[in-house]
This record gives structure tokens, sequence and C-alpha cells, in this order.
């Protein structure tokens, strides 16, 4: 029985540090209490914990536009957060922790601010058949914790940019993310604010949990070396890329030289094998290009002769 | 061969000095379809209670204890391509194999497990 809430709110909007305290939160986690953490993040692509980076999001549009990819511990599809996008997070003991009760604060907290919200599935909230809110989950043998999106006024241009929604077909290894139509709180009511949807969780929990006592805590109250520590960990590149960053690429496209089917095998952002398939007469130009693909590195100057490759892949990825 | 159980729902099959490890039927219908497995390290020493590895289902990201102590000898590389074979087949499908230096005396047969998730 829930006889504690402890609730916190992010200060900050760098997603190592959130992702860092959540973490360090899920740690404390003890019977009886149900912490409640809200949290926001700058530009991130989020993705589920045994995704491929390279193949789920436009790594290099997204860096060189000061993003971040963020890798969460929790699994699931990769999902775009900005400041318009409020994350929730649910810690409680394994004997404690309810995801339909979760789910209900959830969907009061919505229907407080007007919304007609239900569950989707097992991990969405829709509004209207569109998607505002991606849930995700991990157990311990005792520590569990449901996370989730609530989409309030996020970019959508950006979500477009930067994930693959991709008309490139993929082969990595890893769990792939799957589209969804995705709505935005701001479209049904243009006046509602991050702070708003924050107060509503934190009402409904509490009208939840009535007789139970309440922390609030500040990140001031938490141990600052531990989450720094945390924080490194998830910042880390080699945490973010993962250890296996193969992955394969295949699209057809009409070139004035003749209509190719390209084959590309990455390592992170270099081509490790290239293979086109094409009715080109020129057969020795094809054989040129398969040559220069093979080491490119693509985030790197691309030598003339492969950018139109490069380019399309590019174009048709986005 | 004895097949013993862990309460958070591991089997270990022990045969002599090593074991083989998998989840219970139980466990896999409760984690719903496996999407992803991540297998320990080969070589790598574990204590009973300690995690052993992790699955992704359509549910949640779930941690696997280790029910025996050990080391890690041989993992069973085909779940990584295919880790519904667990939800197929959760008594066949081992994980890992552990040479074995102890075994935990509050692991239960399959009786008392029965009994057990029977609650």
């Amino acid at each position: 029985m829930i006889n504690k809430l402890k609730i916190i709110r992010a200060e900050g909007l760098y997603p190592y540090r959130n992702q860092a305290i959540e973490k360090y939160l899920l740690g404390c986690c003890k019977k009886g209490e149900m912490t409640l953490y809200l949290w926001a993040n700058d530009k991130t692509v989020f993705i589920g914990k045994n995704q491929n980076a390279y193949s789920e999001c436009r790594l290099s549009a997204l860096t060189a536009d000061g993003g971040y990819v963020a890798r969460r511990f929790t699994g699931g599809g990769a999902v775009y957060h900005d400041k318009g996008n409020l994350n929730f997070t649910f810690i409680a003991d394994r004997t404690d922790f309810d995801i339909a009760n979760q789910f209900s604060v959830m969907t009061g907290a919505m229907r407080a601010l007007g919304f007609e919200a239900r569950l989707n599935g097992r991990n969405d909230v829709v509004i209207d058949g569109k998607k505002f809110s991606g849930n995700a989950f991990y157990k311990s043998e005792t520590a569990c914790l449901h996370h989730g999106t609530v989409l309030i006024g996020t970019d959508y241009s950006a979500i477009e940019k930067y994930l693959n929604v991709s008309r490139v077909k993929l082969n990595a290894k890893g769990v792939k993310s799957v589209k969804s139509r995705v709505g935005n709180l701001r479209d049904y009511r243009a006046d509602i604010t991050s702070e708003q949807v924050a107060d509503a969780l934190i009402s409904a929990l509490e009208s939840r949990y009535p007789h139970a006592s309440r922390e609030y805590l500040k990140e001031g109250d938490l141990p600052e070396t531990e989450i720094q520590r945390l924080t490194a960990e998830f910042a880390d590149p080699d945490y973010v890329r993962g250890d296996d960053v193969r992955y394969g690429v295949e699209f057809e496209y009409r070139y004035e030289w003749g209509v190719a089917d390209v084959r590309l095998d990455f390592n992170g952002d270099v081509i490790e094998r290239a293979k086109i398939y094409s009715d080109a007469l020129d057969t020795g130009a094809v054989e040129l290009k398969e040559r220069l693909l093979t080491g490119a590195d693509v985030t790197k100057t691309i030598d003339p002769r492969i950018k139109d490759i490069i380019e399309t892949m590019g174009a048709l990825k986005r | 061969m004895k097949i013993l159980f862990r309460e958070s729902h591991e089997w270990a099959a022990i045969e002599g000095k090593t074991a083989k490890i998998g989840i219970s039927d139980h466990a896999q219908k409760e984690l719903g379809d496996l999407v992803f497995i991540n297998l320990p390290e080969v070589g790598a020493e574990v204590k009973a209670g300690d995690v052993l590895c992790d699955v992704e289902s359509v549910k949640a990201v779930s941690d696997l204890y280790a029910p025996v102590s050990g080391k890690v000898i041989k993992v069973n590389e085909e779940l990584e391509s295919s880790p519904e074979l667990i939800n197929q087949d959760a008594m066949g499908a081992w994980i890992c194999e552990i040479e074995v230096t102890d075994v935990p005396a509050d692991l239960m047969d399959e009786a008392a497990y029965k009994d057990f998730i029977k609650g």
C-alpha cells in the first residue's frame, strides 16, 4: 500500500542529467512509496534500450543542429523530445507497482484539463486516435518504473527531420521503431502549458492517495556527486551508440546514368561494403562508385563521384 | 538432471557440475512476446541473486537473476536473433550454461514452484 508520495521536477533540460536523476530515484525506491518525477529535455532523440542509434535517427543532422541522442534503459522505439514535451516517471516497489493504476492517474490528469484521453494498446495514450503519450516500463526484482511522454507543443517538423521515418530499407539488429500518428495537446487547446500538465499530474496522484504523506524534493536535495557520476554514464558515447553499430541500408533510385539498387553496409558512419545493382551501360563507372563508397565516412567530405548516392540516401531517409 | 526454480522465475537444470539456465513458462507468459535479449557474457562470474542479463518484451525491460553461482561458460546465441524461442518453449530455450560453484538452499523443485505461482 502506498503511504508516501515523493514528487520532484527536473530543473534543467540536459537529457543525460535528467536520466541520471531518474535512475538515482529508481535506486532509492522503497516499499510503500510512490515517486513521481517530471522532466523535459531539449532537442533529443530518445532511443529504446535495444535500438541501433544509427538506423533509428538522423544522427549527423541532429548533432549538427546541437541536438542530443540519448538511450533509455526501457524498451520500445525512438521518440523525439523538446521543450514542448513533458516526461513523467512513476517509480514504485514491485509489490506497489500497478500499470493500470498509473495510467488512470495520467488519464485522470488529462481529463481534469479537458482532454478525452484513452489508452490504446499497452503503451500509448491517444486523443482522437492520435498518440500524444508513449510509455515504457522497467522491472527489476524490487524496483519498477513506468515512464511516458506527453506531447504538448513539440515541433512536428523536428520529429519528421530527426527520426527515420524512412523510405530507405534499413536492416539492423535491435528493436525497430514503429511510426505513429502523433498529436500535441496544443492542437486541442491552444493555451495549454507544460506547467499546467505537470500540476495536473501531481494533483491527480495526490487525490489518488489522499492519505499518503508527501515529500516535495528539489534537485538540490539529491547527492550531487552521484547524480554527476550517473550523468556521465548516460552521456558516454559508447553507451549512447551501443556496442553493435552495424546496419544495412537498401534503396532504389533512378539516376541519370541508370536505375540503381544500392546496398550499403555501415559501421557507425563509415560504409564497410557497397554493392550497386544497376542497368547502367557504363559498368566501369558503377564499379568505381562501389570502390569509392567502400570506406567512406558520410559525415566527412564526400568524393564528388559518389555524392549522388550519399545525397539520395540522405534525402530518402528524410 | 535436477531442475530447480528461483522465486523470480528462473530455472536451473543442473547436471553434474554445470547448469543450463532459463526462465519458466509462467515468466514468459507474464513478460509477453520477447523482442530482444541481452545475453550474459561468457566468462562472467555470477553470484546467485545477481542480475544475470535482461530481456525486452513488448511490455517492459526486465532483469533476469542468476539462480545459482558460478561462471558463465556458454550462451545460447540462437536467442539473439530469435528471442521468441523463449515464448515458444520456455523450458527448452536455455539462455546460458553455468559452471556451478554454489546452489542456494532456497531454490524450489517443480512441485514447490507450481504451488508458489498458484500463490
